[in-house]
């Protein structure tokens, strides 16, 4: 079942990977998602899987229970996600309006150049 | 001990308090500048009875466990240059008194030139290649800074040029530096010469040799460097006079100087160091006649005399040394005398050209007379200590390459002598237009000062000069000298040479135009052009580099990033057990890789953004079975929970977007996108796996879950840990919820006049009337049990979060906030102050920030957890609504 998880891991991070190196901006606000969900699965498998829940009612932990500190990890990795995808997608309107586009390598240009901090030398 | 500190700290200190000071009163900064200065001299010659013996050393100690002492020694050599520097520098600064009076920004000014002269006075005392390395680039800032001090366009450019080439030359003496103590295996410049053998034997000391001479030649002007001197006559004239005439280029000749015990006498130092000092001399001379600029001409002169001491110093034998460190006092007597006339002539006529000057001798009576005392001394006439230098000069030897150019050099020196010192004064035509009138005594008196100490060196030479000369000569040269300095009668009775030469250089100053027209044809200003070509060189190959790394699309950084990444993970990845024990399956375990895979493939390959979303979300509920079915359930919930208002998010946001039908231009390189997405997850599955394989504190869990119960007093561990163990971070993250809501805020700028883009619908706003208390009491209820039980603050508040944003899609963000009774804002903003409330009542009653504390069923963390409930209410409908809200179409 670890293997399992670890493949499903490798596939999101594959899809994820693949919509994030597309050229749309809808692509890369998707593939950051399927990121997230691929982070978070890595950590929840890596730290090692068990059935029954991180949980001692009573005081004394339920037999094999799981390790409770990758799944906070995860929790807050989830509620953040949220905030992060939120805040993507203010990003991603905001520069559509701005740019009038959502072809991302269109926006190459769109940068103001660098100050040249060190004009060059007059031959 | 202290004398030797002093000399170093006392501009040091001056140099802190002379921006205030000038603001106070710029005559007391002047004086403030002028007593440190001379105080600092004052001090270097308290060291030279003990120079003369056994001389003064201070170690300091420094990074003690790895390597020796920073150490100061003051010998004759290092006193000659101390008091120079202190001497000269007391001159200058009363004359930027006169010269720069009420100009804006005197204290700074005063404040760089301090600094400069402490710099300075520490590399004439430095005895470790580490301090002389700090001192010397110290020395190099502080130039560029007074180079800049008059922010036009030439100076910037000339500043750069300087900097750059004796910053470069500083990094080139710090290999040296370096080479020489391995090779040598001393730390101590002073012991150079006793571990000379060492030195000359290892196989690294000719590439410490060449080292060394190019960061000298660099920072002294020498050939084939020597082209930014004259570049950096940009400077205020006083400064000039101090940095690039009398103290700071004599840097390089000094540090020669210092390693000439252990280098000198060998051929490659002769060829080298001779060899471009024979070069500098001939560059100079020819460049000399074609200078119009007093100041060109003054800084030519001292590229000239920077040449004849690499010259000296390249020759074996006590004689040669003894001429080169008299003529490096006399220099910086006469050279600093002239750069004072000449500031004096500009302050008074308004130009420096040699062709409009004449006649100046009535108007500026007091200015002549410093400028023939000047010449008087650089033409090597008696009883000037240029005399002295001269007559030395004539004992030093050499082959005839040697002999020649320090002739060439003596000729030169009249000629320049006649030019700035005698010409503009007593020649008979001068520019009508010019009104010249006499500067003020604080002009005159320290121009007049130098004079006269050049005077002075020259009359008592034998008796004033003679033994710190003689000991930094025999230091120098590893051994004693017989008898003394030329005195004025012995060298009455040679005088055939001196009278040879300077017939030679009146002649050469008298025809200084058939001599112009002369050089005028000949290709000027080599090195200058070859050092600015290699320099735009330098920067087209950095455009090259920017344009093929720093293309601006971000996918190529992300693809290069990943693949890196990847790449990292291989040697880590190749020596993974991937034949591990699968272990049995549950069957329920196979549709869920079926709905994840399903779900991300849609993702990735939709040609709708509804079918994207749905693929999406697909995968989040996906994941939420697998929490759930793994011993989850917290994460199972909120996961659930953050699905659901994600969903909402994303078709909202996406409405603005285009459909991902709508053309775009072709993608190339599809491929090589499919192989880095490929490796990325190969690499990412070899990672889960790697991890599992190594269960690094197999207990770690179960002793969590028990402290969980037994001091955080709940029973669900993952909650416990999120409020309590390490609850500090929790209220970081939240915080960073907080930022990002209001991010969100910042970004979407809500439409003029908010409007709903989605139908309403009777059915959805009645049923948001309904759900909205029930979720509430749900939310209340997660937030209580979560302690022992699934459920805790985040699920909460998206819980209640969702509800109301449910309430905004169906009937209007103005319902929505009208639900709150408060804006989002204020919701977000007030869970975080609850959380802190929450940690500060640890703080006050005991124990730390965020320390728990119980009363009953009731304790600190479940306070936090309540403000991390309303803080998520508050941010998710702050999003939501944002989104909602949003104006349509791009601008």
């Amino acid at each position: 079942m670890s293997v399992l998880l670890a493949v499903l891991t490798g596939l999101l991070v594959a899809a994820g990977t693949w919509l994030v190196l597309q050229r749309r901006l809808l692509h890369l606000v998707l593939g950051i998602g399927l990121l997230g969900h691929a982070a978070n699965l890595l950590v929840f498998a890596a730290g090692g899987v068990s059935e029954s829940p991180a949980f001692a009612p009573g005081g004394t932990p339920l037999p094999g229970a799981a390790d409770p500190l990758p799944q906070a990890l995860v929790l807050t990795a989830i509620v953040i996600g949220f905030g992060a995808t939120a805040f993507l997608l203010a990003l991603a309107w905001r520069a559509f309006r701005t740019l009038g586009d959502d072809d991302l390598p269109g926006w190459c240009g769109s940068e103001p150049p660098l100050e040249d901090d060190h004009p060059e030398p007059r031959p | 001990m202290g004398f030797a500190l002093a000399v170093v700290l006392l501009p040091l200190l001056a140099a802190l308090v002379a921006v205030p000071s000038a603001r106070l009163s710029e005559r007391f900064a002047i004086i403030l500048t002028a007593c440190a200065l001379a105080g600092s001299a004052a001090c270097a010659l308290a060291l030279a009875p003990a120079a003369l013996s056994v001389p003064v050393e201070v170690l300091l100690p420094w990074a003690a466990p790895l390597g020796p002492d920073l150490a100061l020694r003051a010998d004759a050599l290092g006193v000659i240059l101390a008091t120079l520097v202190g001497g000269v520098g007391a001159c200058v600064a009363v004359y930027i008194g006169g010269y720069l009076h009420g100009q804006a920004g005197l204290g700074r000014l005063l404040a760089t030139l301090l600094t400069f002269a402490a710099a300075m006075q520490l590399l004439a005392l430095a005895d470790d290649p580490w301090l002389v390395f700090v001192a010397w680039e110290l020395t190099s800032v502080c130039s560029y800074l007074l180079v800049l001090h008059t922010r036009t366009p030439e100076a910037l450019k000339a500043g750069t040029t300087a900097l750059l080439v004796t910053g470069l030359g500083g990094l080139v003496l710090l290999a040296g530096l370096l080479l020489v103590q391995q090779a040598s295996g001393v730390t101590r410049l002073s012991e150079l010469g006793a571990a000379r053998d060492v030195l000359l034997a290892s196989p690294l000391g000719t590439a410490a040799l060449v080292c060394v001479v190019i960061g000298c030649a660099t920072k002294s002007a020498l050939f084939p460097f020597h082209f930014w001197l004259p570049g950096a006559m940009a400077a205020p004239t006083p400064v000039s006079a101090y940095l690039h005439a009398a103290t700071m280029v004599k840097a390089g000749i000094f540090l020669l100087a210092r390693v000439h015990p252990g280098f000198g006498g060998t051929a490659l130092w002769e060829a080298l160091v001779g060899g471009l000092g024979a070069l500098t001399i001939l560059a100079a001379c020819r460049r000399l006649p074609l200078a119009d600029d007093l100041k060109q001409l003054l800084a030519w002169s001292t590229v000239l005399a920077l040449g004849t001491l690499a010259v000296l110093l390249s020759l074996d034998g006590a004689e040669a040394a003894l001429a080169a460190v008299v003529l490096l006092i006399a220099h910086a007597a006469y050279k600093g005398t002239l750069f004072l006339t000449v500031g004096s002539i500009d302050h008074g006529t308004g130009t420096r050209s040699l062709a409009r000057l004449g006649h100046l001798r009535r108007a500026m009576p007091w200015t002549a007379l410093a400028g023939l005392l000047g010449a008087g001394s650089m033409m090597g006439l008696p009883p000037f200590a240029g005399f002295v230098a001269k007559e030395q000069i004539k004992l030093a030897g050499g082959g005839w390459l040697a002999s020649g150019s320090l002739l060439l050099s003596a000729v030169a020196l009249v000629a320049v002598a006649w030019w700035v010192g005698i010409r503009p004064f007593w020649r008979r035509r001068a520019d009508p237009t010019l009104q010249p009138h006499e500067s003020g005594p604080a002009i005159i008196g320290p121009a007049l000062a130098l004079a006269v100490l050049g005077l002075g060196l020259g009359l008592g030479g034998a008796w004033l000069l003679s033994p710190l000369a003689l000991r930094a000569a025999a230091d120098l040269a590893g051994q004693a000298i017989d008898g003394g300095l030329p005195i004025l009668p012995t060298a009455w009775a040679k005088a055939g040479a001196a009278v040879l030469i300077l017939a030679l250089g009146l002649t050469a100053a008298w025809q200084r135009e058939r001599l112009a027209a002369a050089t005028a044809h000949l290709p000027r200003d080599l090195c200058m052009r070859a050092w600015e070509a290699g320099l735009h060189g330098l920067v087209a190959l950095g455009r090259a580099c920017i344009h093929v790394t720093q293309h601006g699309d971000l996918r190529g950084y992300l693809a290069v990033t990943l693949l890196v990444g990847a790449g990292l993970a291989a040697p880590g990845l190749a020596g993974l057990d991937w034949t591990i024990a699968a272990g049995p399956v549950p069957l329920w375990m196979w549709p869920l890789c079926a709905l994840l895979t399903v779900g991300a493939a849609v993702a990735a390959f939709a040609r709708t953004r509804l079918a994207a979303v749905a693929g999406l979300g697909a995968v989040g509920y996906g994941m939420a079975m697998i929490f759930l079915a793994l011993g989850a359930p917290d994460l199972a919930l909120t996961q659930v929970l953050v699905e659901i208002l994600v969903v909402v998010l994303l078709v909202l946001a996406f409405r603005h977007l285009p459909e991902l039908r709508a053309a775009v231009r072709p993608e190339r390189r599809r491929w090589l996108h499919a192989l880095v997405a490929v490796l990325a997850g190969i690499a990412a599955t070899g990672l889960v796996l790697a991890a599992q394989q190594q269960q690094l504190a197999p207990h770690l869990g179960d002793r969590l879950i028990a402290a969980a119960w037994e001091r955080g007093l709940g029973a669900n561990a993952v909650n416990v840990i999120l409020v309590d163990i390490r609850a500090l971070d929790t209220f970081g993250e939240i915080t960073v919820l907080l930022l990002a809501a209001v991010g969100v805020a910042a970004l979407v700028a809500p439409g003029a006049e908010p409007r709903l883009a989605i139908a309403r619908s009777p059915i959805l706003a009645a049923a948001s009337r309904l759900i909205l208390p029930l979720a509430a009491l749900l939310a209340l209820f997660l937030w209580w049990r979560g302690h022992h039980q699934p459920g805790g603050g985040f699920a909460a508040g998206l819980c209640l979060g969702a509800a109301v944003v449910l309430v905004a899609v169906a009937r209007g963000g103005v319902a929505a906030r009208r639900t709150l009774r408060a804006s989002p804002l204020a919701w977000a903003g007030g869970g975080l102050a609850v959380a802190w409330l929450a940690g500060m009542i640890g703080l006050v009653a005991g124990g730390g920030f965020l320390f728990p504390h119980w009363l009953g069923p009731l304790g600190t963390p479940m306070l936090f957890d309540l403000g991390v409930f309303v803080l998520v209410v508050g941010i998710v409908v702050m999003s939501v609504e944002r989104l909602l809200e949003a104006e349509e179409g791009a601008a």
